[in-house]
């Protein structure tokens, strides 16, 4: 399968305007974990681009097994959030006080899972099967059907977060402790394993974009970096703590990304632009497109 | 006749819709210990962050010493002479004493004085005076972190005397302090009055703190001033009385 | 004096100044390396100074400053990737000028844009650490794609080596400049960061708004040692370029960036010496490990940066500080005349008997 975002061909409108859906789409999905993890509780999680990473290749396992495809999409975030529940037992808990700390620790944790995955499966790119293949015709130009299946899993994962949050009592009080913690614990509530599950669920959705994903690129222990680096200008761009400005950060950073693509063939000088005007937004808007306290929620 | 040393005129500061400083216009003489009083909220702190630069003005103007300030950046205003101690304590706390005091010297230097001119011993025996007064010499060595809390204020105080200043601006200097110590705290002060011409505004909420360190005082409400004047005159103000009964 | 008292005396004195000790001790081991090594592994050796090298200008920006820039390769491989081109197209110039003022010239003049960019919207503590990576990760990315004038994926080569008139360097005598350069910018960022200014950079890294509300324009600041070590990096990195006689992406990216954090990290930030020792102790292992267990190393590493970060940020260098609780233990077992009171009580009981 091929990823939308290397195709720099110019194309028609109609093409365009899909593949920069399931690009876009892309990007919210896989910042949405990071959205979680960065966006509410404030750690920055370096690792974040090697969790995705693992979840791919949670992925590539289960089809290597000759398992069903769509078990991928089960094992991927299960597997994922209990790694999460171990990182934040070890390390995150230790450093909740201290963000530079966290960045660095964060950033071993990484390493750790990239040479672990290099160590398990060797350093050769691995290729993923799709779940549902073949392609269907839309406006007189056909798609893989894959990419409709994207679009729609960024919709439901954003909608699961915000759901989540708001509406069930595990979430609610997890937003509760992140707020104010002290409150919280009076409350009776267990804030230790209500952080630690809070970040396993960021690291399950980070899992399970990985795996949803993988079809689309070439899976290799290195591919977490240029997702870790969209992630967080999604995050930070669109807005910290709150999911539609995760949306909002998707929709502003895949959109220009696209528009720079058809100026240019050098895919890294859109990335160089798309960083530029993303730095010019935070200079006007510290807090980001639509921040939390406007409503974000 | 005295000179103005700080002039803040129609001092206007808004956050969206809140006006927290609302058309401030106040002015203190050389030599002056000025009290600055009022509920929470009233907006004290963050005139304080509008006098040393660390919040940008909305409206109106700050003259230090007959020059416009209203634009400068912290560090050229502490240069000027307006040193600020904060409300929180903002010491070196990983750093000795001696080290803390060192740090607070030279900041009026250019970098390439910093980079050229080694510590001379001038400003060490000033520094030494200065621990003396507060009673912090035989702890010189001590890693400021040690220091109990009042200590650790008196350190903060001393290095802004140390960067000499014409105007010291001291934001809740007995907070978290005992009796004892607040007094201590009232001889510091006489103390550092006794040197220049240097100009003191105080923030505080101990009332006697006040009555024993300053002259006049302004009281501010909503990011008003409602009063201002001797402290007989203020206490006998109607509108403060009000405002204090219902404040709480 | 007795054999005791002497031993005594030395040993004191070295447990009393063990970051000395470390260094001149590491000076001489490193002037014998060309004594002690074929020429092969003297150029491997020139290498690992020179990102010494680049450690120190790290040191200078986070442990001293407290900015963690985690994108500094781009610097280092600024002034290589502008050594490669410069000297292979336009032969005129002599390649000790490109190394030692134009690459460390550019080095400088990126980090001076970067860091106006950054400080001027005073940008620091964790967002710099991610704009500096974001910077870093695309950086490498542009160099990547433009294959034609950078070489892209393949790099470029044929590099030609240091030479003074028509003499070429032997590997030995660029070993020595390296060597050079590195005690001579240890030296310099030793008397700069105890200068009044050093004192300053600490405030900066500790509290920079109370530094600033002190009256230090620590946005100067900030910028003029970001620029310094930018410049150290470039010119290490031109050096690396007519040593190695060839450059490609990997020494612009992330990766070496991060990794060389790493090494500040371990060794000991803030100290200069941590620095040094510890991406020097850190290339030196990876070297002696057989490529089988480089995987696992790579994971032991990280799991022992993650500690360090944790627990002991002052890196090995803080643990063989003087008052480290390992030198005060063996202070007390060597040295007999310490006033530590078991040993009098020891001495004393003896006496008794």
């Amino acid at each position: 399968m091929i990823d939308p975002s290397a195709i720099a061909v110019p194309l028609q409108l109609g093409q365009r305007v899909l593949i920069s859906l399931t690009s876009i789409s892309g990007l919210i999905l896989v910042a949405v974990g990071l959205s979680i993890i960065f966006g509410l509780m404030g750690v920055i999680n370096l690792s974040h681009g090697a969790l995705m990473m693992v979840g791919a290749y949670m992925a590539f396992s289960v089809q290597s097994a000759g398992l069903p495809a769509w078990l991928g999409l089960i094992v991927a975030p299960i597997a994922v959030g209990i790694i999460g529940i171990l990182i934040e037992s070890s390390v995150i808990k230790r450093l909740y006080d201290r963000p530079l700390d966290t960045l660095l620790a964060t950033w071993g944790v990484a390493i750790i899972l990239r040479e672990g995955v290099n160590l398990v499966y060797g350093t050769d790119s691995k290729s993923v099967d799709a779940l549902i293949g073949g392609e269907v015709s839309l406006v007189g130009v056909t798609y893989p059907i894959y990419w409709l299946f994207i679009i729609l899993a960024a919709v439901v994962v954003l909608l699961l977060a915000i759901g989540v949050f708001k509406y069930t009592d595990v979430g609610i009080m997890a937003i509760a402790v992140i707020e104010d913690r002290r409150m919280a614990a009076a409350s009776g509530i267990n804030t230790v394993w209500s952080d630690r599950l809070t970040f396993a669920f960021g690291s399950a959705l980070a899992g399970l974009s990985g795996a949803i994903m993988a079809p689309l690129l070439s899976v290799n222990s290195n591919m977490g970096i240029n997702w870790l680096v969209n992630s967080f200008l999604v995050v930070i761009v669109g807005g910290v703590g709150s999911f539609i400005g995760t949306a909002a950060g998707g929709i502003l950073v895949g959109g220009l990304d696209n528009i720079f693509r058809t100026l240019t063939d050098f895919t890294a000088l859109a990335q160089a632009f798309v960083l530029l005007v993303a730095f010019i937004i935070i200079r006007y808007r510290p807090n980001g497109l639509i921040p939390a306290e406007q409503g974000g929620e | 006749m005295t000179d103005t040393r700080l002039k803040t005129q129609n001092l206007t500061k808004q956050f969206g819709k809140f006006v927290a400083v609302d058309g401030v216009d106040l002015e203190l003489l050389a030599g002056e210990t000025r009290a600055l009083i009022g509920p929470n909220g009233a907006g004290k702190t963050t005139f304080q962050n509008l006098i040393s630069g660390d919040l940008d003005v909305t409206e109106g103007s700050i003259t230090f010493e007959g020059t416009d300030i209203t634009d400068m950046s912290p560090y050229e205003r502490a240069r000027m002479g307006m040193i600020r101690k904060y409300q929180e304590n903002h010491i070196y706390d990983s750093e000795t004493v001696v080290e803390n005091m060192r740090m607070a010297a030279r900041g009026d230097e250019s970098i390439r004085e910093l980079m050229l001119r080694e510590d001379n011993e001038a400003t060490e025996d000033r520094i030494d005076e200065l621990l003396q007064i507060a009673n912090l010499y035989k702890k010189r060595e001590t890693v400021a972190s040690q220091l109990s809390h009042g200590e650790q204020q008196w350190l903060e105080i001393m290095m802004c005397v140390l960067a000499d200043p014409t105007l010291l601006v001291l934001d809740e200097p007995t907070s978290g302090m005992s009796v004892h110590e607040t007094n201590d705290t009232v001889d510091l002060l006489q103390e550092i009055k006794q040197t220049e011409d240097i100009s003191l505004l105080v923030v505080e909420h101990d009332m006697e703190f006040i009555k024993k360190v300053s002259n006049n005082i302004t009281v501010l409400h909503r990011g008003r001033i409602i009063a201002e004047g001797t402290i007989e005159e203020v206490e006998n103000d109607e509108q403060v009385r009000d405002v204090y009964l219902e404040g709480g | 004096m007795s054999t005791e008292a002497v031993t005594d005396s030395y040993v004191g004195k070295v447990l009393n100044n063990p970051h000395r000790a470390i260094e001149i001790v590491g000076l001489l081991v490193l002037i014998l390396i060309p004594v002690l090594y074929p020429p092969s592994d003297v150029q491997t050796w020139a290498i690992y100074l020179l990102f010494c090298l680049l450690a120190l200008s790290i040191d200078l920006v986070w442990g001293y400053t407290g900015l963690l820039t985690l994108g500094h390769a781009a610097y280092f491989g600024a002034g290589a990737y502008l050594t490669a081109k410069v000297t292979t197209e336009i032969p005129a110039i002599p390649e000790t000028v490109v190394v030692f003022v134009l690459a460390p010239l550019f080095g400088a003049l990126l980090t001076l844009v970067v860091g106006w960019f950054l400080f001027s919207a005073d940008v620091k503590g964790a967002y710099f650490a991610i704009a500096t990576l974001i910077i870093s990760v695309i950086a490498g990315n542009v160099v990547q794609q433009f294959t034609e004038f950078l070489g892209g994926f393949n790099g470029l080569a044929g590099i030609p080596k240091l030479s003074i008139g028509s003499m070429e360097f032997s590997t030995i005598m660029e070993y020595y400049t390296a060597l050079i350069v590195l005690v001579g910018v240890y030296i310099g960022s030793r008397w700069l960061t105890t200068s009044a200014f050093g004192r300053a950079l600490k405030g900066i890294r500790e509290d920079q708004l109370r530094t600033e509300a002190f009256g230090y324009d620590t946005e100067l600041c900030r910028l003029l040692v970001f620029t310094i070590s930018g410049g150290i990096a470039g010119v290490a990195g031109g050096m690396y370029a007519t040593l190695d006689g060839f450059v490609s992406p990997p020494i612009i990216g992330f990766i070496l960036a991060t990794e060389v954090v790493i090494w500040v990290a371990v060794g000991g930030r803030g100290t200069l010496l941590g620095a040094v020792a510890g991406a020097l102790l850190i290339q030196f292992l990876e070297s002696e490990l057989s490529s089988a267990l480089l995987n696992f190393w790579e994971i032991i590493l990280a799991a022992v940066f993650i500690t360090v970060v944790i627990l002991a940020p002052g890196g090995i260098i803080g643990a063989v500080d003087k008052d480290s609780r390992a030198i005060q233990w063996l202070q007390n077992r060597l040295v007999s005349n310490t006033d530590s009171p078991e040993q009098q009580m020891t001495e004393t009981t003896k006496e008794k008997e």
